[in-house]
């Protein structure tokens, strides 16, 4: 006879991701959100989820005191970021899975965040490795091949959603290197040393990948494609940011790491930027 | 800036199941398997990962000495199973997604287990399994997970991993008269077991461990999926060193969409048990071709 208990009774049912006070609070936060977004991909009369079910104008916008003490207090996704050109095209091409096609101009995304959304509880660090795909309505996203993060509860929901996560040893991310350790040693490391790039260019970038991604979900026996996107107009504000180069690695026994030349050095970006409200965060699923 | 230190460095290869000694080990342990995995799923020239790809022949035979100690000791997969014929087809049809079929009899496992494989609490969980029958392309008949409970999101990020609709309960019990799977509150998942001499336990017996060792799932791969069965081949037959016939009634949570395949609270023939795996056989993830 075994009885587990995992979420007390008084903590069982969500609340909202501001009121999360412990682990199992968050848990329960992070289920229902999967639960709405499972109810969403399982049903086919229904293409947008829009502010996780919360539906259109949900998000109110920050007042500007706000969003000038939550910049002041260091609250936001911070990190290094950087965009090249692939050296292999034949390893590309193996990444754009139908009904995805290859882009105007292949792209490889290689990022490494600290989200920092006010509460410790919420904290995560994620690393993206992406490459951009040219989606059958024409609109391009960046699909998601490997995303390193520092708990089983972001590997699990990320997972869910068609993100190849993994729970990494040791996440850093500072504004001259982020980096990922896993069995010891390091995947993924970006080392930045500011200056010498054309920075009007990657300001041009914006944050880059973040909230353009798209992936594929599992769905009845097969998969569905949809991309993250927002409607509303802009809904960040950049509160640090500078530009420079980037020394890139990944381990080079995991299949993309072949993307990118082996300690390639690019150009890139440390920010940190906030959300500001106001707008609608979405999920599409993206038809064929 | 920040560093979060998930696994300490001196815990970071991993260690063998039977060395695990806190959650940190297990947790390397658990990656090393699901790397395994995704190696096996990713090759197209390779059709069977056999024992976690240890290779045949790896898991001894264990000795009836062994096999009485652990029964003693209260270790094995222990918990109620029932099959349930399927109230309405046209929703079972809609779980049979290609390259899947009708099966000749269709049928509906529910079951709800304790794994103590080794007597560790590291290791130890419950799991629940809602699960038609489903035909393979080549005709062999094999279950089909379509919900499974789980305690914790280590088993949960695992199960989703490798396609298997998993999620975390709030809390999970499993008894010889009774397993129940509690979420946001409330029951999601029960089975009541009320012993009864007057079912067919020959009938029982021949249904072994219900289809609960012969899943399939739709593992996420390139885009689409990749149709995986898992099941055992070779070696001694399980040993059920606990076993108690009766009827089970069972509850689903009326608003998930699998509760349709059977009727509500259904009342069938079915099994307390507690098995204990013989050993010296293979346990085979196989790629099911169209």
């Amino acid at each position: 006879m075994v009885t587990t208990v995992t979420i007390p009774e008084d903590k069982a049912k969500p609340l909202s991701v501001d009121e999360v006070k412990d682990e199992q609070e968050y848990l329960a936060r992070c289920r229902a959100i999967m639960d709405v977004t499972g109810a969403f991909i399982a049903d086919p009369t229904r293409d947008e989820l829009i502010n996780w079910g919360a539906g259109p104008g949900a998000v109110s916008k920050l007042s500007p005191e706000k969003l000038e003490e939550q910049i002041k207090a260091g609250i936001g996704s911070a990190g290094i970021s950087i965009m090249v050109e692939p050296v292999d095209l034949e390893l590309y091409r193996s990444f754009i899975y139908p009904p995805l096609s290859m882009p105007e101009k292949p792209e490889v995304g290689v990022s490494l965040w600290d989200f920092n959304r006010s509460n410790p509880i919420t904290r995560f660090q994620e690393g993206r490795v992406t490459v951009k795909a040219m989606c059958p309505d024409g609109k391009e996203n960046w699909l998601v091949i490997s995303v390193p993060v520092p708990n089983l509860l972001m590997c699990y929901m990320g997972v869910v959603w068609g993100w190849p996560k993994y729970v990494a040893d040791e996440m850093t991310v500072t504004p001259t290197k982020a980096e990922v350790i896993y069995e010891g040693e390091v995947r993924l490391s970006l080392e930045f040393t500011p200056g010498g790039v054309d920075e009007a260019a990657l300001k041009e970038r914006g944050v880059f990948e973040f909230g353009k991604e798209c992936s594929f979900h599992v769905d009845k026996g097969g998969a569905c494609l949809f991309r993250i996107t927002s409607r509303g107009g802009e809904s960040y504000k950049v509160a640090e940011w500078q530009a420079g180069m980037v020394k890139v690695y990944m381990r080079p026994e995991d299949p993309w790491a072949g993307l990118i030349p082996a300690n390639s050095v690019v150009p890139g970006v440390y920010q940190r930027f906030l959300a500001t409200g106001g707008s609608d965060y979405l999920w599409q699923k993206v038809k064929g | 800036m920040v560093t979060n230190i998930t696994i300490p460095k001196e815990k970071a290869k991993p260690a063998g199941l039977m060395d695990i000694r806190d959650e940190h080990e297990y947790l390397v342990r658990c990656r090393a398997t699901m790397d395994q995995t995704q190696k096996f799923i990713d090759d197209p020239n390779i059709d069977e990962m056999i024992n976690w790809g240890r290779g045949t022949g790896v898991v001894p035979k264990l000795p009836p000495e062994k096999i009485a100690e652990m029964a003693k000791a209260g270790i094995g997969t222990s918990g109620i199973f029932t099959v349930v014929e399927p109230a309405d087809l046209d929703l079972y049809r809609s779980y049979m997604h290609e390259p899947l079929s009708m099966p000749d009899k269709p049928e509906v496992g529910v079951i709800m287990v304790d794994y103590n494989h080794t007597g560790n609490p590291l290791t130890r969980y419950q799991e629940g399994f809602v699960m038609p029958k489903a035909r393979r392309p080549d005709g062999k008949d094999a279950w089909l997970v379509v919900s499974m409970p789980v305690p914790n999101l280590m088993m949960c990020w695992m199960g989703v991993a490798w396609g298997l609709p998993k999620y975390v309960c709030d809390e999970m019990t499993v008894t010889p008269t009774k397993a129940e799977a509690i979420y946001e509150g409330e029951v999601r998942l029960s089975l009541e077991l009320t012993p009864d001499s007057s079912v067919d336990e020959a009938a029982l017996r021949e249904r072994g461990s219900f289809g609960q060792g012969n899943c399939l799932t739709f593992h996420p791969v390139d885009g689409g999926t990749c149709l995986i069965n898992w099941f055992g081949r070779g070696g001694e037959p399980v040993k059920p060193v606990e076993w108690q016939a009766g009827m089970v009634k069972v509850y689903i949570r009326p608003q998930d969409r699998w509760a349709g395949l059977i009727p509500a609270n259904s009342v069938t023939p079915g099994v307390f048990q507690r098995n204990i795996g013989g050993g010296g056989g293979d346990f085979v993830w196989e790629k099911v071709k169209g």
